[in-house]
């Protein structure tokens, strides 16, 4: 977590929507008009924001986020996209806005305003990937002992003109992932681009193996002089193989797929012109992104045939033919691997714009987004058992029982998902002469 | 069919029980206390087996034996020098046929050989006795053999049977018969196996669609390809062929007064059924849809599933063996008693053709590739369709007939 105090340059005022009072739910057709329309009035404000955003998320300009990211800084800082970008936020367009306008809002103790949306409730047709973004602009925000305000994976641009502690119980509660005023979450589900129907799925179970055939018993007739063996051969006898067949080895279990990786944290510009209660009570600011998802197990190795049992043997007038031993069980099959687990969430920078003098009353955290655990390796196959051996008739002699087979090993736990920095919170001074009213 | 006759009795047929235990070398003294008594005799003649086997029969029960089996053992009779000799010696040793100087030399290199005796004084039966399958000859010598609610029962087995007294208690049994002289009954043949897995078990995934560069999408995802037909399953083998009843010799010295009818009985070996078709093998499964492109901001469609590949067909049942006639069982009983000797006899049948094999399970189809950015993803493919099930075997072609019984009375 990093918390930034930075001086208060001059600000022009910039000229401000009049929003009809309520909810809406409205489609803006270009970067710019989004610039106009959410983003502070504050010019100095603004560029000390560019001259902060890309901290902490560098590496992922090079990747197709970080057009995402620059058009962002346009729209909330000073940031100057390049016409590819442009380009590439035009597949984008129109961006879709829910705006929440009131006069004043009072949250009951305990209460907790949501401000998501949800492309399935208002925009069915869009990919849930799809960027959403919210606007809340009220002029006076009361909130009473224990309510707060969250948002889960949408931008979020709130323009608040007082936010007021209501509180018959003054008391310096320290920040937590359970106490906040303010909470910034991550989307209820992984925006990883490299998934698919896999993900996360358990490794299949190693198939089995079926038991070896059984030796051949010698096949015999009476005749006057005793027992006889047949000789179907022309010339030589029955080649009887007696013994059983060993069971085949089983096959392994599947390895399982790794866990999806956790949802992700958005941008968001949050511009407070007046902190009223927080004195002894500051204003508590929390994100966290999402947690990664389970590896999937890695599946049961297969249990190996069983060995065939031997055959019958025979003391014959004309040869013999020995009792059959029993075939050796196969072996089991090795249990798959876990695999690994998802990585915590990745999130966008927050900033919080307030006048100098209350930025004191202000404390942030932002934890990294926590890792899933592998998959658990699968439990190795059973080896078959071995057969029996068989008789030699007329006598009470058996062959030898064949040898169980090896236990398959046990498969290796995927490694855990790795931890993701959360996001950094930059406090920024508005300008002494930026105009945070709205004109009505 | 049973032959009958009062022709008289040899000497040696009226021999007691004693008198065969010491010629065979058994102690007299514990047949004398009651003990039954079991010693291997070795054999060192066709002639010294011929008597042990055989004892004296009529000049009549030869004969008979001899034409019965020139006709129902003719093929085996008139087979070359290399053929089994089996039915010639038969037809020697119980028959009145001679034996050629190569199937003499053949049995002469058989010995000596060795065969259990088993003497009691008194024997009485209470229980099914069962000597076989295909076990060496059983000489039984008794001094009074009682039946009891048991029964002795060869199978594919010779018997020589000798008491000095016959009796029947009023204990009737399980067994519909006191001796039965039976063959073996064919197993039934071996069951084809399944048509086997395909290589490899899926059908080939169509290719992904790929990027030209960051954020540039170059077509949708390729479609999977349909798998191939299931393998056909294996036929089921031909039933074996059953095993003769082999000949038997019954001499009994006299009936006890209040003895009732023995009653004999004899079958042939039954052809095996044909081995059952295994089951057609499933069909390959279809391939994978390729995944569409997804690259920044753009996308493309995934592909469309393959088609699981049809079922296999199944495999044919095999044929059903063959019943194998039966040799004939020779019986000397006193005058008076040649109608206390009851004969049933029965058709050693073929066996029945082996199951069809059932038709394979269509293979299932592949995973739609899904799409990228935007996009749709592929349609799903149709499991393949059920294979056709093989044809059940034929039956075998020939029934065996059962031995002749010949009764001779004093």
């Amino acid at each position: 977590m990093e918390t930034i105090l930075l001086k208060p340059p001059l600000t022009p005022s910039s000229h401000r929507e009049p929003w009809r009072l309520g909810t809406h739910f409205i489609t803006i057709s270009s970067a710019a008009e989004a610039r106009r329309l959410f983003g502070t009035p504050d010019a100095v404000a603004r560029q000390r924001k560019s001259d902060l955003f890309y901290r902490g998320i560098e590496a992922r300009q090079r990747l197709p986020q970080g057009m995402h990211d620059r058009c962002e800084e346009f729209v909330y800082a000073a940031g100057h996209p390049s016409e590819r970008d442009l380009a590439g936020l035009a597949k984008h367009l129109p961006l879709h806005y829910k705006v929440i306008r009131m006069h004043s809002h009072r949250l009951a103790a305990g209460e907790v305003w949501d401000l998501s949306v949800h492309h399935e409730e208002h925009w069915p047709e869009l990919n849930e990937l799809e960027e959403l973004y919210v606007f809340l602009q009220v002029d006076h925000l009361l909130l009473e002992e224990g309510a707060s305000i969250l948002i889960r994976g949408n931008v979020l641009s709130l323009e608040c003109g007082t936010l007021e502690r209501v509180s018959p119980h003054p008391c310096r509660e320290p920040v937590t992932a359970d106490q906040y005023d303010i909470g910034i979450f991550a989307t209820p589900f992984s925006v990883d681009r490299a998934t698919s129907p896999n993900t996360g799925a358990h490794g299949l179970a190693g198939a089995a193996e079926l038991q070896g055939a059984p030796g051949a018993s010698a096949q015999i007739e009476g005749s006057l002089f005793g027992t006889r063996l047949v000789n179907t051969g022309t010339g030589g006898m029955v080649d009887t193989d007696s013994h059983g067949q060993d069971g085949g080895d089983a096959g392994p279990g599947g390895h399982g797929c790794r866990g999806h990786n956790g949802g992700m944290c958005r941008l968001a510009d949050l511009r407070i012109g007046r902190l009223v209660g927080f004195d002894a009570n500051p204003l508590r600011l929390f994100s966290q992104a999402g947690e990664g998802y389970p590896g999937g197990d890695g599946g049961y190795g297969g249990r190996g045939g069983d060995g065939g049992d031997g055959g019958h043997g025979v003391q014959a007038i004309n040869g013999s033919v020995p009792a059959g031993n029993g075939g050796d069980g196969g072996n089991g099959g090795d249990g798959g691997n876990g695999g690994h687990g998802g990585n915590g969430g990745i999130s966008s920078n927050i900033f919080l714009q307030m006048h100098a003098q209350d930025c004191a009353h202000v404390q942030t955290l932002s934890l990294p987004s926590v890792g899933a655990s592998g998959g658990r390796g699968g439990t190795g196959g059973l080896g078959g058992l071995g057969g029996k051996g068989g008789t030699l008739l007329q006598e009470a002699k058996h062959g030898k029982s064949g040898k169980t087979g090896r236990a398959g090993l046990n498969g290796v736990a995927g490694a855990p998902g790795k931890p993701r920095f959360g996001a950094r919170i930059f406090v920024v001074p508005a300008s002494e002469q930026s105009d945070q009213k709205r004109i009505s | 069919m049973i032959v009958k006759e009062t022709e008289t009795m040899s000497a040696v047929n009226k021999a007691s029980f004693l008198d065969l235990a010491q010629k065979l070398g058994q102690s007299v003294e514990r047949l004398k206390a009651g003990e039954p008594v079991q010693t291997i005799v070795q054999i060192h003649s066709l002639a010294e087996l011929k008597e042990l086997l055989v004892g004296n029969p009529t000049d009549g029960q030869r004969a008979g034996n001899s034409q019965d089996l020139a006709v129902r053992h003719a093929a085996a009779l008139a087979g070359g020098p290399d053929s089994n000799p089996l039915a010639r010696l038969i037809n020697h040793v119980f028959g009145n046929a001679p034996l050629s100087a190569q199937d003499a030399q053949a049995a002469n290199a058989m010995f000596p050989i060795k065969i259990s005796v088993f003497s009691q004084e008194d024997m009485t039966v209470t229980t099914d006795l069962l000597f076989g399958p295909s076990a060496s000859p059983v000489v039984l010598n008794v001094g009074t053999l009682t039946f009891n609610g048991g029964s002795i029962t060869t199978q594919n087995t010779v018997l020589s049977l000798t008491a000095d007294t016959l009796a029947v208690g009023s204990n009737p049994g399980t067994k519909p018969y006191h001796i039965g002289i039976l063959g073996v009954d064919g197993q039934a043949g071996t069951a084809g196996t399944g048509g086997a897995a395909n290589n490899p078990p899926q059908a080939a995934n169509g290719a992904d669609a790929s990027s030209r560069s960051p954020g540039v999408c170059a077509g949708g995802g390729g479609g999977g390809s349909t798998g191939a037909k299931g393998n056909q399953g294996g036929n089921g083998s031909t039933g074996p062929n059953g095993l003769p009843s082999l000949p038997a010799t019954i001499t009994l010295g006299s009936f006890s007064t209040q003895s009732g009818n023995l009653v004999l009985f004899t079958r042939s070996g039954a052809g095996g059924q044909g081995g059952a078709g295994g089951q057609g093998g499933v069909g390959q499964q279809g391939g994978n849809g390729g995944s569409g492109c997804d690259s920044g901001c753009e996308g493309t469609d995934g592909g469309n599933a393959g088609s699981g590949g049809d079922g296999g067909i199944g495999g044919n049942g095999g044929q059903g063996g063959n019943g194998v006639n039966g040799f004939n069982v020779t019986v000397g009983v006193p005058a008076a008693n040649v109608n206390n000797v009851v004969t049933s006899t029965a058709v050693a049948s073929f066996g029945q053709g082996g199951l069809a094999g059932a038709a394979g399970v269509g293979g299932g189809a592949g995973s739609a590739g899904g799409g990228g950015k935007g996009s749709s993803d592929g349609s799903s493919g149709q499991q393949g369709n059920p294979g056709t099930a093989g044809t059940n075997g034929a039956a075998g072609t020939q029934q065996g007939s059962p031995g002749q019984f010949f009764v001779s009375g004093q």
